[in-house]
């Protein structure tokens, strides 16, 4: 069973390898930056890799980089944490067209932290087609839950049907309550939104999005997942209606 | 008209209240697709889709929303872009209404089709960066990778035209269409050594880490010069 320990040893052995005359900065999200992470549950690496701009454009100096990173990525999925590469930016990109969606964790306290380098928490910025995008997002996710329909009526599921169901559930689970809020105008983090999504829809009942939480998807029988697809879609339709009212689109 | 679109048709009006249009639509990338739109007073849209999920014709996908929700598939999506940016345009210039009164296809004023590309740059730089080619690169699978990064490479330069209005294009043609509509001498010697790269692949030679790690960078290249059309 991985301990706190672990995580630890795979921020060092990333951050250790990365490190170099063209890494700008590490920034670090997540419940590793929060200090709650949950050893064999928390995934690594949520970080943000920033190295100067020139390196992204010369081939070379590019592909290294990228040598250096797989490095760093085969070190820590080696320790058997639930694992996903860190994100990674030039400078210039991350201080100026930043995911408006992730903006809060670096805008607001601790929600992250600087590991290495320089603390460009205060230069993020994002551009108005970004913060569409953001405001935009719930309404694609609904689509997407929607389009799911044709898998529910099967009998049998094939092992990637299943493997899209049990993702959307868990994208349902971790990013649905970001996008509701946002949607509606609440610019929280992500860890905060299940709990804002009273004030951004009040008339809203939310228990089916955080009803399955407990559950391994992975073991469940295709009746049960379907039973869970339905109920969160139709918790997302009701959120859907709710949040029209909250985002009005011009017309 | 098809045996199965009318078979479908007929599920739909069973199926709904109110059925306010079906409509046929081509795509570029992916398969044609239907637009229902029914009346604003059907509360869940997920049982109906269930039901009629037998019934939709296997080479074309369905969407189905309220008339009061139409305007939301104007606005930009980090999902796969062809579907949903570009539908819009393709119901207004090039569907085909099967049943009811024509859909309402003005541009709302939030309309701004250079968000489509900026959108596809986002979601490339944010996810395709990380959790397709580091993710892909770490675990050794080149040929899924190198298939995606020819997706993503269709994607943007699609999304590229469509930012400028252009949406008349098909798998074959959006290279050219692409090289027609923008001149730029930085974004066309980009878009060569992609092609050079993509002509390699076409030739079936064995993909190994290197070819990997060249097209992983000219995509890379190709989406910063496109930021400046964002």
């Amino acid at each position: 069973m991985p301990n706190l320990g672990d995580y630890q040893l795979a921020l060092k052995m990333c951050t250790d390898v990365v490190a170099g005359p063209e890494c700008v900065s590490v920034m670090l999200y997540g419940s590793l930056a929060r200090n709650l992470v949950r050893p064999g549950h928390s995934d690594v690496l949520d970080a943000f890799v920033v190295v100067s701009d020139d390196v992204l454009r010369n081939e070379l100096d590019h592909a290294r980089l990228i040598e250096k990173f797989l490095v760093a990525c085969a070190s820590v999925s080696a320790l058997g944490l639930p694992f996903h590469p860190f994100h990674y930016y030039g400078c210039d990109e991350v201080l100026t067209y930043h995911p408006a969606l992730f903006l809060p964790t670096w805008k607001r306290h601790g929600f992250s932290r600087v590991q290495l380098g320089r603390d460009l928490r205060s230069e993020l910025n994002t551009t108005s087609h970004s913060i569409l995008l953001a405001r935009a997002a719930f309404y694609s996710f609904c689509r997407y839950l929607l389009s799911l329909g044709h898998l529910a009526s099967r009998n049998i599921l094939t092992p990637s049907q299943r493997f899209s169901i049990i993702g959307a559930l868990t994208r349902s689970r971790k990013v649905l309550p970001l996008l509701v809020c946002v949607a509606c105008g609440h610019w929280v983090e992500q860890s905060e939104a299940l709990a804002t999504l009273p004030k951004a829809v009040p008339d809203c009942d939310i228990a089916p999005l955080t009803s399955f939480g407990h559950l391994e998807l992975d073991s469940l029988s295709r009746d049960a997942l379907i039973q869970i697809l339905t109920m969160v879609v139709r918790c997302t339709e009701d959120l859907h209606r709710a949040v029209r009212g909250g985002f009005e689109l011009e017309r | 008209m098809r045996r199965d679109l009318q078979a479908f048709i007929q599920a739909v009006c069973r199926e709904f209240t109110c059925v306010s249009s079906i409509t046929l639509y081509p795509a570029a990338f992916a398969p044609a697709g239907l637009l229902v739109q029914v009346a604003n007073h059907e509360k869940y849209l997920w049982p109906h889709i269930v039901a009629l999920s037998s019934t939709v014709p296997p080479d074309l996908v369905l969407t189905c929303i309220r008339e009061g929700d139409l305007l939301e598939l104007w606005l930009p999506s980090p999902r796969t872009f062809e579907r949903e940016a570009a539908m819009m345009l393709r119901v207004r210039d090039a569907g085909a209404l099967l049943f009811g009164k024509s859909v309402n296809t003005q541009e709302p004023a939030h309309f701004d089709p250079k968000c489509i590309l900026a959108a596809q740059l986002e979601a490339f730089t944010h996810y395709g960066r990380n959790h397709i080619v580091l993710e892909a690169l770490n675990c050794l699978n080149y040929k899924p990778l190198m298939h995606t990064l020819v997706r993503t490479i269709d994607s943007l330069l699609a999304s590229a035209l469509i930012s400028r209005g252009r949406w008349r294009f098909t798998h074959n043609t959006v290279h050219q269409a692409f090289s027609s509509a923008f001149d730029t001498p930085t974004l066309h010697s980009a878009l060569d050594k992609l092609d050079r790269v993509l002509a390699i692949l076409s030739m079936n030679m064995p993909i190994d880490r290197d070819l990997a790690l060249t097209l992983s960078f000219l995509v890379d290249h190709f989406s910063a010069e496109l930021r400046c059309y964002t």
